[in-house]
């Protein structure tokens, strides 16, 4: 049984990481932990459902969605995260205007969609199931641990390979430094913005794929996992919001057996104390100066 | 419609807003001493279950019951404060949300706590008028806090805590204090929520609520004591004036709540209580009693300090005698402000002693060493951009505050007599450093040498016996440069020790008695003014051959 | 090159860090500004960069006033900073910092074949002196058109401090337009052709280097008291 556990974890482990890196971008790069990151999760899961019913494949659904949240994120940018960007306590100001947009993302889906769950129509996923070892394994659970490896490698490429991967960590390690060399701030935290809330974003479509259930209020729980997750990990690292991610699904899912479904909230918030206490700079963290 | 009739249509209402208003005042008192922490909803829960069932399973009279749920709540801050009070910041934020979230999910299960349908049959004891009785003395207890010691430390802490360590603050139980506090004022609000009502479920204590709390406070602003109460009173009256208006759907609560909330953090950082004219803060006369001191010696043993593989300091042994001033000179990098920082305790030394009038001080935390008579100035400045020069200076002066709580309480009129002696010594103090006529002006608002000036009059302010100047000259041009002299020469005079780091060669010169040149970490010069400025080796280390 | 004129640079409304300086770099040369620490150097040179936004006054480089053009901006037109700390990313190799503003990052080993050995070692590991090689080795080939060097012989020990200066003259002689801000008074002015003396954020000396590093003028308003004698 506890293979099929293992696989279980790693499924929403998969889930996990994706939310948590589009939370670590932000932070690596501005200091600023962005609630709102959890109302595009919930808005790409929508968008993807309304794609759907217009009778267009899943497939490209999930593009659309996810393409959709990426621009969502630079949007929020603009107009939540760039006004306060330079001030002294903009690490606290981003905080609370991040709060500010949740709550008004919040409405917005509030207003459009009702306090209802919906569901993907009839007929419109696929249903196969494979089984081998001791395993059953749905298509659209292994959909979700394909594309979050694959978004994780491709994240990792494109930050270790790729001159805008290059100029992100200029921005996250030192500022001034990036000034330096010519990067364009304003564009390069835009651009790690779509790379934010499309992680998010798809994120969020997976989770409304996989338990076929959307509401307004989706959000919610997601957020604190993410935090845990991020704090886990170590509050920029990538690596460790990868890694953390799908320790965390596992640890969850696990403790669940132990000790009970209605206790697997309570899993996230323990982890977080825990690290907190004990090592705050998290599994992967550095002991992180904000250098001018 | 009649008054009897108004109010019982809108006694819910107001219980929420009065409500609303203790938790604002909780959450106030953590900002106040620059902590982000949300575990309010929290405390709230502890206090309103613990006071509940006492009520409902064990008999106990609601006053007394109300009472243990405050004391436990109070009792679940300080055990949380144990591993959360060093944390900062948004990771504050983050282990107070999770708290807040572990104790609604165990409420959630567990069967005394009635899961998630909550707790119903508690019939409603506490009436509008007690919940606006006890927000009135607990808002009148928070006001009359603002210039006392506590008061001041909350500020000071809050501005800067590695500064407010060196005015003597001990910062850790000033946070502690502040923490205890919020869960007191919290477990109120939530007992008496509980009481109120006929119902509490743990819906009502979770992220959500927290993060409600803390947008009262935003709105609000924080500034003073009754920022949030504004927040809280416009947030919780926000839904009846919509539907009294005819819009019933929840959203549009929502998107007014989110876009003033941003509105507010955009343009009116400081909240909607900064729209509100203040009170001149007064300034009294110069006084003219001088209160004496006892200089200190000042001996470095063979002091080293090592940074990953970086020496900054090696084997560097310097003596001040009581009295005399001390410069310290080298050119940037060279060490001194690591050895000033190993001397007051923010960075104690890897190796090797510091010791004061013979007494071994080298690993005394900063705060105490403050107490001990050791008083400084900050290279990159620390001054509390957001008080104004006079709350700046009396900032300092917090561990010589006479203890006027509870007369300021009772309005005693020698509470207000020993707050202006204090406010006159440290007009004094500003005088002597050249900035008379400027004590109402903000630090943000002062020039740089005004600044740096400020920072002197400071850490003049707890009357120290030893006194380090790190670079006090920078910024100022010729003129103020000799003054800076004068004052110099004229604090040693008023009986202290002084260390001044400099780079201004003619104000060391003109300032010393003795003079000590680092370079690389390692004391390459001792002597007088003259000997030191033929010395080749230091006008190598400045000039550049 | 290079012309500023009756600059004026403030940090919120109550500080005046730079205060009316007007300032030629001439193509080809090497012109010095020193001064003692608050004097406004660093602000100077910000200003330049674009990194800071001047209150008033104007910069303009080869007659193109670029006072308002955003940092990436002007970077790209040739205006290229080494900034005071030297601003290395330390989590990044040797070869990835050099990357960040050029493609082909090996043309550094010519003259800082001391980065050749540590290529992909992270530059955290890199002595003082050797990150300031990477630093001015990113600086030079980001292709500039002038040059700034914010105070390169901060913090280094003597020895180095001599490397580099000679590095920073075969610069000039290479002809290269720099302009130098340094707290080594002497060395810098040794080597400039024009220098300036700042003092609270106003020029207060300026003539040719060699005559300026021999003056006791400058001994007086750089180091305050004709206190010391070389």
């Amino acid at each position: 049984m506890w293979e099929q556990q293992l696989v279980n974890g790693l499924v929403s482990g998969g889930v996990y990481a994706l939310f948590a890196l589009g939370l670590t971008l932000v932070f690596g790069v501005l200091d600023i932990l962005n609630l709102a990151h959890a109302s595009v999760f919930m808005l790409a899961a929508f968008t993807a459902l309304l794609v759907v019913d217009q009778g267009i494949p899943f497939p490209i659904a999930i593009v659309v969605a996810t393409f959709v949240a990426g621009l969502l994120g630079i949007l929020l940018e603009r107009v939540a995260f760039r006004p306060i960007r330079d001030r002294a306590d903009s690490n606290l100001s981003g905080l609370l205007t991040s709060i500010a947009a949740s709550i008004i993302l919040a409405a917005g889906a509030l207003a459009f969609f009702g306090p209802d769950a919906y569901r993907y129509p009839r007929g419109s996923l696929p249903d196969h199931t494979f089984a081998f070892a001791n395993v059953r394994l749905t298509a659209l659970q292994l959909l979700t641990l394909v594309l979050s490896v694959v978004m994780m490698v491709g994240l990792k490429l494109l930050l270790d390979r790729t001159s805008f991967g290059r100029s992100i960590r200029a921005i996250a390690e030192k500022p001034l430094a990036a000034r330096v060399v010519g990067v364009n701030i304003n564009q390069t935290i835009a651009g790690t913005f779509f790379l934010s809330g499309a992680l998010g974003g798809l994120a969020g479509v997976l989770y409304g794929l996989l338990f076929n259930t959307m509401t307004a209020d989706m959000g919610d729980t997601i957020l604190l996992k993410g935090l845990a997750v991020i704090i886990l990990g170590g509050m920029a690292s990538v690596t460790g919001a990868a890694v953390a991610g799908f320790v965390l699904g596992l640890v969850e899912v696990f403790t669940v057996q132990g000790i009970g479904s209605e206790w697997r909230d309570a899993v996230a918030f323990g982890v977080i104390f825990v690290i907190l206490v004990v090592r705050p700079t998290g599994l992967f963290g550095l002991r992180r100066v904000r250098e001018i | 419609m009649g008054l009897e009739v108004f109010f019982e249509v809108y006694r819910d209402l107001f219980g929420q807003i009065g409500i609303a208003c203790l938790y604002a005042l909780s959450i106030y008192i953590v900002l106040a001493a620059g902590q982000l922490s949300l575990a309010q909803a929290g405390f709230g829960a502890i206090s309103a279950y613990t006071a509940v069932l006492l009520i409902t399973e064990q008999g106990f009279a609601a006053p007394v019951a109300i009472t243990v749920g405050i004391a436990a709540a109070t009792l679940a801050a300080g055990i949380l404060a144990l591993p959360l009070l060093r944390l900062r910041g948004v990771f504050l934020a983050i282990a107070t949300i999770g708290f807040g979230e572990v104790v609604r999910v165990t409420l959630n299960n567990l069967e005394i706590t009635g899961g998630a349908s909550g707790l119903t049959g508690n019939l409603p004891k506490v009436e509008v008028w007690h919940i606006y009785a006890v927000l009135g003395i607990c808002g009148f207890l928070l006001a009359r806090l603002a210039p006392t010691g506590l008061g001041r430390s909350l500020s000071a802490v809050r501005e800067d805590e590695t500064a407010a360590q060196m005015q003597g603050i001990n910062v850790r139980s000033v946070r502690l204090i502040a923490f205890l506090i919020s869960g007191a004022l919290a477990g109120t609000a939530g007992a008496l929520e509980a009481n109120f009502g006929f119902f509490i479920g743990p819906a009502q204590f979770g992220e959500q609520r927290a993060i409600e709390i803390l947008t009262f406070a935003v709105i609000g602003g924080v500034t003073i004591w009754y920022g949030p109460l504004i927040g809280a009173a416009l947030l919780t009256l926000l839904p009846t004036l919509l539907r009294d208006s005819g819009v019933d759907e929840g959203w549009v609560r929502l998107v007014l709540q989110g876009t003033i909330l941003l509105l507010v953090i955009l343009f009116l950082p400081d909240g909607l209580a900064s729209l509100l004219p203040r009170r001149r803060q007064k300034v009294p006369a110069p006084s003219d009693d001088h209160i004496a001191t006892q200089p200190l010696e000042l001996r470095t043993e063979s002091v080293s300090r090592h940074f990953g593989g970086v020496t900054a300091l090696h084997d560097v042994s310097v003596h001040l005698r009581p009295g005399r001033v001390l410069g310290l000179v080298g050119p940037n990098g060279a060490g001194k402000t690591t050895l000033v920082n190993a001397i007051t305790g923010i960075v104690p030394p890897s190796s090797g002693r510091v010791l004061i009038d013979g007494q071994d001080v080298t690993n005394m935390p900063a705060w105490q060493l403050s107490r001990r008579g050791v008083a400084r100035t900050f290279q990159n400045l620390r001054v509390f951009t957001h008080l104004s020069a006079l709350d700046n200076v009396l900032a300092g002066t917090v561990r010589r505050l006479p203890r006027t709580y509870f007369s300021r309480l009772l309005f005693l009129p020698h509470a207000r007599k020993q707050e202006h002696e204090q406010a006159a010594r440290a007009v004094t103090l500003l005088d002597l450093v050249g900035l008379a006529g400027k004590e109402a002006i903000r630090g943000d608002q002062l020039s740089y040498g005004d600044q740096r000036r400020l920072e002197i009059a400071r850490a003049l302010a707890s009357n120290p016996g030893l006194v380090i100047l790190d670079e006090p000259a920078a910024g100022m041009n010729a003129n103020e440069a000799a003054r800076l002299v004068g004052l110099i020469r004229r604090i040693a005079e008023t009986g202290r020790s002084v260390v001044l780091i400099e780079h201004n060669m003619s104000v060391v010169m003109k300032a010393s008695d003795d003079v000590a040149v680092l370079n690389f970490g390692e004391v390459i010069g001792q002597g007088t003014p003259d000997q030191i400025k033929t010395a080749p080796a230091v006008v190598e280390a400045y000039l550049g051959a | 090159m290079l012309e500023i004129k009756d600059l004026v640079v403030k940090y919120g409304q109550a500080i005046t860090a730079v205060d009316s300086v007007s300032i030629d770099v001439p193509e080809g040369r090497l012109v010095a500004i020193v001064g003692a620490n608050g004097a406004g150097k660093t602000s100077l040179l910000s200003a330049v960069a674009g990194l800071v936004r001047p209150f008033s006054g104007s910069i303009s480089l080869l007659g193109a006033d670029v006072t308002r053009l955003p940092s990436h901006k002007r970077f790209a037109s040739g205006v290229v900073l080494v900034p005071e700390g030297r601003a290395i990313l330390t989590r990044m190799s040797v070869e990835e910092n050099l990357r960040l503003v050029t493609a082909d990052p090996e043309q550094a080993f010519d003259r800082f074949p001391a980065l050749k050995a540590r290529w992909t070692m992270s530059a955290g590991t890199l002595s003082g002196g050797e990150q300031q090689m990477l630093a001015l080795a990113r600086g030079l080939l980001s292709d500039p058109k002038i040059l700034l060097l914010d105070e390169p012989s901060l913090g280094l020990a003597p020895i180095m401090v001599g490397q580099i200066f000679e590095l920073i003259e075969e610069l000039r002689e290479a002809g290269t337009t720099v302009l130098l801000v340094e707290q080594n008074a002497r060395k810098a002015l040794t080597i400039a052709d024009y220098g300036y003396v700042l003092d609270t954020g106003k020029v207060v000396l300026h003539g040719p280097g060699r005559e300026l590093a021999e003056d006791d003028a400058i001994v007086d308003a750089y180091l305050g008291g004709a206190a010391l004698s070389a």
